[in-house]
């Protein structure tokens, strides 16, 4: 019997017509039916058949035909017409053979990128395993690909054949080779396939492998009926007449009689949307009431990434939904977690680990969530936490941090590392590594069962798809020991973390909503054939519809055309397209539009609605058009946090205790609402664990610190320590303390160490220089790290202004000088002399407000820069009759700076020059009038009526209180 | 209000939703009813068996650590039963069938549920419904008296026979007969012996 094809068209619901064709020439209600094949490219078409085959024999029982997905048919006939089926792998296991296949020198020259290079080929030979060919070498490959690239490409054929031969020799099976094998096997034994008939519904464009599969079968069941049924208006969409063509068909539309519903045009509405956000907003509006069916309403995502926001705008409905789509498992945290742990041993070095590799796994949320010792894990997160913020170690080991935890935590901490750490250290075969993971998923095994209870949540669900893509893809081939035949590298470690890497990179979750209820939400490819009352199709936007493919550089179209491949053009998603807009009476079309200024489009509206727009505009009826504007709320700026009473009893109570620092009144001046957070909330600033800028920083002022130590109350003579040998222990010796070489990676190690040197080096010779030249006759060391203090009354109570000054040094020039220095790594921080004019003349007007503070922080320079030098020199004033010797004050001269060593033109910077007009005003000031100045600013503090924003911009860049300042300002 | 998600249940390894004895029932199921049809079943060699389960692990892909376990497991079970006094008996039930069906596929409109009995076979006036269980515990009176009444509403003037298959130990076990009149509403009994000796260890 000749198999005879019929279009149906997607406005006449195609499942329905179809069953309509098929109750005319099968009998549902006997067994026989059962030896009749119906096949779909779906799986949700065929859901969707039998449940309307259901409903098509209204309340009777019946048997159903074998109603199968292309995928399953293929496997089935495959086992109904081999003697031994061989062992059928995932697809994820394709890359050992390949690399097994390849030359092995060829493979240890290059195995850090062997994976990458590897995968991109496979996808090369499936093009030949779907177009039924066997590749060719290309003697003269394309220029500009990467060497093995070309290699490769040169013993095309050959490393092919090898690798089919290996699968062969190894008796195992990719779903992707089921045509190449079924063709044999039929051409073998196709007379031993027993099928009552063949039904192959909703098919469009096959590939080479396809057709000839197709053609073998339509050969071999020529005695029964086959039947093929597209969708599609008439004149059919291109793509089916070639398909109609390339079989040697001929198409015609079914005969009325079956046709469920007339064939119509659909009500079109075009939506287009600032943002994902207003787009799923609209869904929701967009959604009728009581919702029974599942043929009543499907929102369709060919973006699947718009389904977490989608999902969680529906949260809050009461619905049935299905939800059928792959989406990418790299949406979970616990694919995150897993990469974490293989990027934390592939950066380890013997014991060490980065630091960071560390914080991200222990802090990781998921852990924290699932571990269910909650209170006992947070005690040991701040313990390590608190000695990584202390030591600021670029690398740690388990030795380091053990050290740090509380004797009875320890045993629990030790458990935690052996899960997460230890175990993953050194496998020395696959299956180890393997058990490394299961353990981890064991261990978060029990909590997850108690907060997950089954399939009720949708985190449960994600969850589900991804551990089980893990025991059937990733898991298994850790178990199966043909796989790593041969794959002898030299740092198996490394290439079993780096093999488990390229497997969770792979993951797809599959969901599949099942049984049939409610609200569909689905991909596009997974809609096709169905038909609703309305359609959602959400993004239709260039780069999700048609989608953007990721690029590989091995099978360019210029490639393509040398290797003989077909060269694709998006064809295929024209006509789902098309379909999709027949498959509803009511199909809305959402988009993002979203312009970059300057007319440039981050959303773009999809070339298939400009396509339909401009058919429509031809035809005389134009496609109307609904713009959703961002819904913009203008910001009410709010001036600060207004200070309330028990506000104001918390600031006196800080007075109370009687000290104060100049952090204290910095912070106010700089942001009143920074100073909220710090004093009067109390919240700690985030951790910061940064463990590079700050560190060689850190050194030098230590080194410093130490060095003067030993010469505090005597004098030095900077030509004598200038000589390396005076100060080179006491460097090597600070230089190992410091630990350097477990946190620096060794070209930073030896670029530090020499700026280092040379910082101090320089910094001597500086002041040896000034000796020699006699600008410095003596120098004595008054003080190192100093505390200065002074008791005054402020607001009627007594307090102890303080600060620590780095270095007091009596320098004897052309007469004596008395100077403080504050040690800074940042070689650009300099006083500003200028602002020194505006503090002079700077008057409070008491009016306690924002303005009055803005000009108060100009009076101290760019980031109050001299307020810290200023309050230093005031404390030392104070103190002088602590150094000075017994010269007259007038003899004499103060001045504060910053010591800079890293600047080597300048390593020392004063707040006001010798020679300075305002020399005598500004001493005046600090004497008689800065006091009073502080005690301004405490009452500004206290009597305000609130804690205002600051309008420094400038200040708001390193501030660590950036997200609730945000918060609480808008 | 909160959503309802329909969702295809996916079984893990990891929560220990599938036993390995689930496995090997899936596997034996497979294969007694791919045995069931070949054409002699009195004449099975074991390179029929090994084909067979090659196929029935072939729907298992993974290349399990168990796989090796489950195949000479199921492998042994096969051979003792292809062996046994009451695979002999099934001789009298396949000669002269008219047709036989495997894992068929129907839906049951009184209850709205698609059901799938293991083993149909068709005879002049008689349906025999074969019913595989791993073990005789795992039978389900309830499952098996919806086949009957499913099969029943389709072929009202014919005899239902029900019949449990059990893989530990291989024992073929009539439950009960479904006599063309009379019957169609009384509630079915428990299981009861047959007149064949090899039942009498049943009860």
């Amino acid at each position: 019997m000749r198999s005879q094809s019929f279009f149906i068209p997607p406005s006449s619901h195609f499942l329905k017509s179809l069953i309509n064709f098929l109750s005319a020439k099968l009998d549902f209600r006997n067994p026989e039916v059962s030896g009749y094949y119906i096949i779909f490219p779906t799986k949700r078409a065929c859901y969707y058949f039998k449940h309307f085959l259901v409903q098509k024999f209204q309340g009777q029982s019946l048997f159903f035909p074998r109603v199968l997905a292309w995928e399953e048919f293929l496997q089935e006939l495959y086992l109904k017409i081999c003697e031994i089926p061989k062992l059928l792998l995932p697809e994820s296991a394709k890359i050992f053979f390949l690399i097994q296949t390849i030359n092995k020198e060829k493979l240890l020259k290059d195995s850090p990128h062997i994976l990458f290079w590897g995968n991109k080929f496979l996808e090369v030979f499936e093009e030949f395993e779907k177009e039924g060919k066997l590749p060719p070498n290309l003697l003269y490959p394309p220029e500009g690909i990467p060497k093995t690239a070309q290699v490769l490409f040169e013993e095309l054929a050959k490393t092919y054949q090898n690798f089919k031969e290996l699968l062969s020799k190894r008796g195992v099976l990719f779903s992707s080779h089921l045509f190449s094998e079924l063709r044999k096997l039929l051409i073998k034994k196709g007379e031993e396939l027993k099928i009552k008939g063949l039904i192959l519904a909703g098919f469009a464009a096959l590939r080479g492998a396809e057709k000839e599969l197709w053609q073998k079968l339509f050969e071999i069941l020529k005695d029964v009926p086959v039947y093929l049924f597209f969708e599609s208006n008439y004149p059919p969409h291109p793509i089916l007449k070639e398909t109609i063509d390339a079989l040697s068909l001929e198409g015609l539309l079914i005969p009325e009689k079956f046709l469920e519903k007339v064939p119509s045009k659909p009500e079109l509405k075009l939506f287009s949307f600032p943002d994902t956000e207003s787009e799923v907003s609209k869904v929701i509006e967009n959604l009728p009431s009581g919702l029974n069916r599942a043929d009543q309403v499907a929102i369709i995502l060919p973006q699947p990434l718009t389904l977490l926001p989608l999902l969680h705008r529906l949260e809050a409905k009461d619905l049935k939904i299905n939800i059928t789509l792959p989406i990418s498992s790299s949406i979970l945290p616990f694919y995150h977690f897993f990469k974490l742990l293989i990027k934390a041993q592939r950066e380890r070095r013997g014991d060490y680990y980065v630091t960071e590799d560390i914080l991200k796994i222990l802090r990781f949320p998921l852990l924290k969530l699932l571990i269910e010792e909650e209170v006992l894990w947070e005690k040991i997160l701040r313990a390590i936490r608190g000695f990584l913020e202390k030591e600021k170690l670029r690398e740690v080991s388990f030795e380091d941090l053990i050290s740090e935890i509380d004797l009875s935590e320890r045993e629990f901490f030790e458990r935690i590392w052996q899960l997460l750490f230890k175990n993953f250290e050194n496998p020395t075969n696959p299956e180890e590594l393997k058990t490394a993971l299961w353990e981890v998923l064991e261990f978060l095994k029990s909590p997850l069962q108690k907060e997950y209870p089954w399939l009720d949540t949708l985190e449960a669900l994600f969850l589900r798809g991804y551990l089980a893509f893990l025991e059937k893809e990733v898991l298994p081939l850790f178990d199966y020991s043909p796989l790593w035949e041969g794959l002898d590298f030299e740092d198996k470690r490394d290439f079993y973390l780096r093999i488990l890497d390229f497997l969770l990179s792979q993951g797809k979750i599959s969901l599949s909503g099942e049984p049939l209820a409610g609200i569909q939400i689905m991909g596009l490819l997974e809609a096709r054939l169905l038909y609703f009352d309305k359609i959602i199709l959400l993004d239709v936007n260039e780069g999700a519809l048609p989608p953007a493919t990721p690029l590989n550089p091995l099978l360019t179209d210029e490639i393509k055309t040398y290797l003989g491949l077909p060269i694709f053009k998006n064809e295929l998603w024209d006509y789902y397209f098309e379909q999709i807009l027949f498959s509803a009476p009511e199909v809305n079309l959402f988009y993002i539009l979203t312009s970059k200024g300057k007319g440039e489009l981050t959303g773009e509206p999809s070339r298939f609605i400009l396509k339909y727009q401009w058919l429509s505009e031809k035809a005389g009826s134009l496609l109307e058009e609904e713009t959703f504007k961002p819904a913009l709320k203008p910001l009410t700026r709010v001036e600060g946090i207004p200070k309330r009473d028990e506000d104001k009893a918390t600031l006196l109570d800080l007075l109370e205790r009687g000290s104060l620092s100049r952090s204290f009144f910095e912070t106010y001046i700089l942001c009143p609402v920074r100073f909220y957070f710090k004093y009067l909330l109390g919240l700690s600033s985030p951790e910061e664990i940064s463990l590079q800028d700050k560190e060689i920083g850190q050194f030098l002022h230590t080194f410093f610190e130490r060095f003067f130590k030993k010469y505090q109350g005597k004098e030095i003579s900077f030509s004598e320590i200038e000589k390396r040998d005076k100060w080179e222990n006491l460097f090597k010796e600070l230089w190992k303390e410091f630990g350097f070489e477990r946190s620096l990676d060794p070209l930073s190690l030896w670029l530090s160490e020499k700026i280092a040197q040379a910082s101090i080096a320089n910094y001597f010779q500086y002041i040896s220089s000034l000796e020699k030249e006699g600008k410095i006759k003596r120098i004595l060391i008054l003080g190192v790290e100093r505390n200065l203090e002074y008791k005054t009354i402020f607001h009627a109570k007594e307090i102890k202004l303080w600060g620590r000054v780095d270095f007091i040094v009596k320098r004897e020039e052309t007469f004596p000088k008395y100077y403080l220095f504050d040690f800074k790594s940042n070689h650009n921080k300099r006083p500003a002399p200028k602002a020194l004019k505006k503090l002079l003349n700077f008057v409070p007007r008491g009016d306690l407000n924002l303005k009055e503070l803005f000009d108060l922080q100009e009076c101290f320079g760019k980031d109050l820069t001299n307020f810290q030098l200023i309050f230093y020199l005031f404390l030392l004033l104070k103190n002088k009759e602590n150094f000075l010797d017994r010269e007259s004050s007038s003899a004499i001269e103060f001045n504060a700076g910053y010591l800079t060593p890293s600047h080597f033109k300048e390593p020392e910077k004063f707040l006001i020059k010798s020679d300075s007009k305002e020399r005598s005003k500004f001493f005046k000031f600090l004497e008689e009038d800065f006091e009073s100045l502080l005690d301004y600013i405490l009452t500004h503090i206290l009597e305000s009526p609130a804690f205002y924003f600051t309008e420094n911009e400038e200040a708001c860049k390193f501030c660590n209180y950036k997200a609730p300042c945000l918060n609480l300002r808008t | 209000m909160a959503l309802r998600l329909y969702q295809t249940p996916i079984s893990l390894k990891l929560l220990k939703e599938k036993s390995y004895f689930q496995r090997l029932g899936e596997i034996l199921h497979f294969s007694i009813g791919a045995l069931l049809l070949k054409e002699n079943i009195f004449t099975i060699n074991e390179e029929t068996l090994i084909g067979i389960l090659a196929k029935a692990l072939f729907l298992y892909p993974e290349p399990l650590p168990e796989r090796e376990r489950l195949k000479e497991e199921a492998f042994k079970i096969l051979k003792s039963a292809i062996q046994s006094e009451d695979w002999r008996v099934l001789q009298s039930i396949f000669t002269d069938a008219e047709a036989l069906y495997q894992e068929i596929e129907g839906y049951f409109a009184e209850e709205d549920k698609i059901l799938r009995p293991d083993f149909l076979i068709l005879k002049k006036d008689i349906l025999y419904l074969l019913e595989f269980k791993l073990r005789k515990e795992d039978f389900q009176k309830d499952q098996i008296i919806l086949y009957r009444r499913f099969l029943s509403s389709l072929y009202p003037q014919r005899r239902v026979k029900l019949y449990l298959l059990t893989f530990i130990p291989f024992r073929f076990i009539l439950f009960e007969e479904n006599l063309k009149e009379g019957l169609k509403n009384e509630i079915p009994k428990l299981l009861h012996t047959t007149q064949l000796p090899l039942f009498e260890k049943f009860n």
